[in-house]
């Protein structure tokens, strides 16, 4: 079974992702912060990252420079998951080494799904 | 000492010094050593105002109510006490109708270089002097005041780049412990501070090398401006102008610079919310929007094929205004980021009619549930140089209207090559646009219905055209409404450049 960490602070967000993910028998670990977020990657070693941007505290872009730095972690595919489709903010993310980037608001869970599926083969 | 002479003894016979005496164009009178007058030229008749000079031989000027009036009895006193003086009057005349300004030069003459025989005075008219002199004061005061009056830090310097003057808020800005432009130092301890092109450098050594940029100015006889200027707590806006003299032949002649120092601090901060403002409400309103969605559509990955129709589509209802309402979001978003000039295109070369099909294709379903067509015709294969992202959100926006406004018959994109830039057409067989409105149409919040309540919601928040012809232009092509007949239909059309 496949453990994809789930770092997102928004409640609803967060469970929503939860069980959609758990109806596709994903093992989900949820951190509900950045710090707490990068914690749990080096602790638990997911095969996926899901990752929110606006977050309190380190915001997704820190947290994932800090993913990338660090040995333990820098090998887990990390994709981008928020509401922001700003240009400058997915190119930034892409060039820290973000493995997929994706809209929130703008992608159907179907698309969302098989994006997932995509980058746990690799 | 011939000069003297004749002064010492006026009625001489030697003609020549009388007429010097009479014809000099500065009034002249002599007193003995008591102050009683004993010879005055024409002139001083005519400024005396009086015909006959036996009017005043004879006069002692010390007696006189007018000389005490006018303050001169003293001055009179003092030449008479063997000490030369020089004042300013002003005179008004006998009758009180006419003020003039004289100036009064008291010149002892002395018997032996010992005691003083007569006093020589010597009057000017300098009325037309005085005033052109005062009226240039008070004009300088008034620049002066009013310089020191805006908030706006003005420097100017010569042409050696040196400061020739600074007013209050410059002074307060680069030359005192605490800048600012709202509150000031008392005025007197401004109006006495120095500041110079080095205490200016000083405080702007992190961010601006301001000698050098004003000898760049002087040199090139060109402006510069700069923006965001850090300084202290402050934002600054400095511009370096060169100071042209037109001289009298229309020589041009560059005489120093005038430095501005603007505080933009607070339009900075009111930029910055009004930006922070929108981009913060549109993610907090796509996130629950997105959980709205998603939700919807978990349930109905949940519910699987056993799912009740009308269950379905309460559900399909909900996620289809939750994705409205997100387009709605991103619109607003994409509208204020451009008018904030914060939209970047990401321009690279691009296959037309590649994404034509896309579009279409992914459009066609929105069509077949309307029974409409959706054709692409003359498949020319053209290169573009766009933003994808964005050339696909103005064809989706224009085809999706055409969809939105069309019964029956269909849509037709055309696209063809006109000298350097791709032209594509879309074709609809639609209710068409009145011709009133046809001019309105790229407006903002413009929709082509006649009456705002009259609008289909489910159509048009009114923006989107608008949008996609900020799109166009800034992609450096237009954008545009080729003609439109009620109740036949409407041809839009919008241009890129080609590779």
């Amino acid at each position: 079974m496949k453990r994809i960490l789930l770092i997102e602070d928004n409640e609803y967000m967060g469970r929503m992702y939860q069980n959609l993910l758990s109806l596709e028998d994903y093992l989900v670990s949820w951190a509900r912060d950045g710090e707490e977020g990068l914690e749990k990657a080096s602790s638990l070693k997911p095969d996926l990252i899901l990752l929110d941007v606006i977050m309190p505290k380190i915001n997704g872009i820190q947290v994932l420079q800090k993913l990338k730095d660090s040995m333990d972690t820098k090998n887990i595919p990390v994709v981008i998951l928020t509401v922001i489709g700003e240009q400058d903010i997915i190119d930034r993310a892409l060039k820290l080494g973000a493995e997929g980037y994706i809209i929130k608001s703008t992608v159907d869970l179907n698309q969302l799904i098989s994006e997932i599926k995509s980058y746990l083969k690799n | 000492m011939n000069f003297l002479k004749l002064l010492i003894n006026p009625k001489s016979n030697e003609n020549e010094y009388e007429i010097i005496f009479n014809n000099a164009p500065i009034g002249i009178y002599t007193l003995d050593k008591n102050g009683v007058v004993e010879s005055i030229n024409k002139k001083m008749l005519e400024l005396s105002g009086i015909k006959n000079a036996s009017e005043l031989i004879g006069v002692n000027v010390l007696k006189l109510q007018s000389y005490k009036n006018f303050g001169l009895d003293k001055f009179i006193r003092q030449g008479l006490s063997g000490i030369n003086f020089e004042t300013q009057v002003k005179h008004v005349s006998f009758y009180g109708k006419k003020t003039s300004w004289r100036k009064y030069r008291g010149v002892p003459i002395f018997h032996q270089k010992k005691e003083v025989l007569k006093l020589l005075l010597l009057v000017e008219d300098i009325t037309e002097t005085k005033l052109a002199a005062d009226s240039l004061k008070e004009e300088h005061i008034r620049l002066q005041s009013s310089l020191n009056s805006i908030n706006v830090g003005f420097i100017i310097t010569g042409n050696d780049g040196e400061v020739v003057m600074a007013n209050f808020a410059a002074k307060q800005m680069f030359c005192t412990p605490i800048p600012s432009t709202t509150k000031f130092l008392p005025i007197p301890k401004l109006v006495n501070l120095k500041c110079s092109i080095d205490d200016i450098a000083l405080a702007l050594k992190d961010t601006l090398d301001i000698k050098k940029e004003v000898k760049r100015c002087l040199e090139g006889s060109k402006p510069f401006e700069f923006k965001d200027i850090q300084y202290k707590n402050m934002f600054l806006r400095i511009r370096i102008t060169p100071i042209i003299l037109i001289e009298e032949n229309q020589k041009l002649n560059f005489i120093g610079a005038a430095i501005l120092a603007e505080d933009t601090t607070e339009a900075k901060i009111l930029d910055r919310a009004r930006e922070d403002f929108f981009s913060i409400a549109a993610h907090e309103l796509k996130t629950p929007l997105s959980v709205i969605k998603g939700n919807a559509e978990i349930i109905r990955i949940i519910l699987g094929k056993n799912i009740d129709n009308k269950l379905k589509q309460m559900l399909e209802d909900i996620n289809q205004s939750a994705i409205k309402l997100i387009e709605i979001v991103d619109d607003f978003l994409d509208l204020s980021r451009f008018e904030q000039g914060k939209l970047l295109f990401k321009k690279t070369p691009l296959d037309l009619t590649k994404i034509i099909t896309d579009i279409v294709l992914g459009l066609s379903n929105m069509a077949q549930v309307k029974n409409l067509y959706i054709k692409i015709e003359n498949k020319t294969s053209l290169k573009i140089m766009a933003d994808e992202t964005r050339v696909k959100q103005v064809l989706i926006n224009l085809l999706g209207n055409a969809i939105k406004y069309t019964e029956k018959g269909g849509i037709t994109v055309t696209c063809s090559k006109q000298n350097s830039m791709a032209k594509i057409f879309i074709k609809d067989t639609g209710n068409g646009i009145s011709a009133q409105n046809t001019r309105l149409v790229f407006r903002k919040f413009q929709l082509a219905e006649e009456e705002p309540l009259t609008r289909n919601t489910s159509r048009s928040t009114g923006v989107g055209l608008y949008i996609s012809k900020l799109l166009v232009e800034g992609m450096g092509g237009t954008i545009q409404l080729e003609k439109s007949i009620i109740g036949k239909g409407s041809t839009f059309s919008f241009t890129i450049p080609l590779v």
